[in-house]
């Protein structure tokens, strides 16, 4: 019998979410975001370090969205498109905070890259808690292709068009990360 | 050592939860667009596009032609020969198509010059101070990039056993970085996307004419990069042949989207080109100026940027 795999059900389910919510059905949205909220709230807290900004971009990224019914064209995955939304959004918002001279991702803020604090701890088991850890240390444009290609399963093509550089700049950035994330991550169980 | 995919494994399973401040704020945003309709298109009754060619006569005429050359599909759409021979691009792209090809086949080195042009909404552009210099032999590659007049870097992809060996060096911050991978720089290869699209030329959209182009008469030919891989209609490549070398003078890829500026778009010109350069020896070589440090151009940035406590 013949049957969908899991991921063209899913695309499927998007298509027709984005049919519906170009003809103006709003239910169709909160579908939409109730799909992938979490999965973007997710990427915009690892990407921002901290999670009130991350939900300040998930909701900036719908209002646009919002803005876009009737006249949204969906070329590849909607999580895909979604999630470099959001990307761009952190982007800007990291630029922007460096611009103004305040604390920057990459930089010492130890509100959020305390992996003790209870926010965190309540959120992430050991494992997971070593790993937000680890991610903040890698350099952002590194973090923000490992998370967009392994998070949110974008491919490296469409990474490398979202940031405007080659795809051997972005698998360098991905192969580079994985390699640091594993030495931190090992460092920590040897510890 | 984790395993890469273990480390995969334990990303995907990073999970946050929503918080019920966002729920509300958003699910109050969908619910002043229902009450702002405004603001959102209404439904439609019937396809916008049935409405659009109905509506006007001269996209109805287009959308005949449409449909006429989609009933004979599969007709070139280059209509004559060329009656002296000499214009050999109006006779069908199947017979100079593989001169082309057979002409780059025979190249044994090229280096051209690429740049980026912006394209405001006002169509007003700027040339970015960035731009590339290209060398390509048949199994090395090397990449200048300058800003304005000051090389910033320069990008080695050499043959390294079986695989590849990338190579960098960056002026502007002093390092360098080197690793050894599986595959090519086919990517990057300038003959290699020549060859590209000039497999796609029977599908070209329009024949631009003769023009001079860096001096040399050309024909240009622009194409839809819809026709290769998913991309955009509004995506357009043209691509400049000389008259009488048959091999590519200048490429453009008009249209591309510039992230963060909706209104903006980016053209990536390829010009210069210099077929089979008497290039120096060690053009290929790759090198380390001495003092310079190791280290990934994104951890040296973010070292530096990061204010000593």
């Amino acid at each position: 019998m013949f049957r969908l795999s899991e991921s063209s059900f899913s695309m499927l389910k998007d298509k027709r979410l984005v049919w519906k919510f170009n003809r103006g059905d709003l239910d169709a949205l909160r579908g939409i975001y109730e799909r992938y909220k979490d999965d973007l709230v997710t990427l915009a807290a690892v990407l921002l370090t901290d999670v009130s900004s991350a939900e300040d971009v998930v909701h900036d990224v719908f209002v646009s969205f919002i803005r876009s019914s009737g006249k949204f064209r969906l070329t590849g995955s909607l999580k895909g498109y979604l999630a470099t939304c959001v990307a761009n959004n952190a982007r800007n918002r990291n630029k922007a905070k460096r611009r103004s001279g305040g604390p920057v991702l990459d930089e010492a803020n130890p509100a959020a890259a305390d992996s003790t604090s209870p926010e965190r701890r309540a959120i992430f088991g050991e494992e997971l808690r070593q790993l937000s850890r680890a991610l903040e240390q890698l350099p952002y444009e590194q973090r923000e292709v490992l998370l967009l290609h392994s998070h949110s399963g974008m491919k490296f093509r469409a990474i490398a068009k979202q940031q405007s550089v080659s795809i051997n700049t972005v698998q360098g950035r991905y192969r580079y990360a994985l390699d640091k994330l594993r030495s931190m991550l090992d460092g920590e169980v040897k510890k | 050592m984790r395993p890469a995919d273990k480390i995969n494994e334990l990303i995907k399973n990073l999970k946050l939860k929503a918080s019920a401040d966002l729920d509300k704020r958003v699910h109050d945003d969908i619910s002043r667009a229902l009450v702002e309709p405004q603001k959102t298109n209404p439904a439609y009754s019937r396809p916008i596009v049935w409405r659009t060619i109905t509506k006007t006569r001269t996209v109805k005429f287009a959308a005949a032609a449409v449909v006429v050359l989609a009933v004979v599909g599969g007709m070139t759409f280059w209509p004559g020969r060329g009656s002296d021979g000499k214009k050999w691009w109006l006779a069908p792209s199947s017979a100079w198509g593989q001169e082309i090809l057979a002409a780059l086949d025979a190249v044994k080195g090229v280096t051209c010059r690429e740049q980026t042009v912006l394209v405001y909404s006002d169509g007003s552009e700027h040339t970015s101070m960035t731009w590339d210099i290209f060398y390509v032999s048949h199994d090395s590659y090397r990449r200048d990039i300058y800003d304005g007049d000051v090389l910033r870097e320069i990008q080695w992809y050499v043959p390294d056993g079986d695989g590849t060996l990338h190579h960098s060096i960056r002026f502007d911050l002093g390092s360098y970085y080197t690793h050894s991978g599986q595959g090519s720089f086919g990517n990057y290869d300038p003959v290699e996307r020549m060859r590209s699209k000039v497999r796609l030329l029977d599908k070209a959209d329009k024949l631009l004419g003769i023009e001079v182009v860096d001096g040399r008469e050309c024909v240009g030919f622009e194409i839809s990069a819809s026709k290769y891989g998913n991309n955009p209609e509004q995506w357009i490549d043209r691509i400049w042949f000389d008259v009488e070398t048959k091999l590519p003078v200048r490429i453009e890829q008009r249209g591309r989207s510039f992230t963060g500026q909706s209104e903006t778009t980016r053209t990536t010109v390829e010009d210069q080109f210099d077929y089979n350069p008497d290039l120096p020896a060690d053009t290929f070589v790759p090198r380390t100026p001495e003092g310079f440090v190791f280290g990934h151009p994104d951890d040296i940035r973010a070292g530096r940027e990061t204010p000593q406590k």
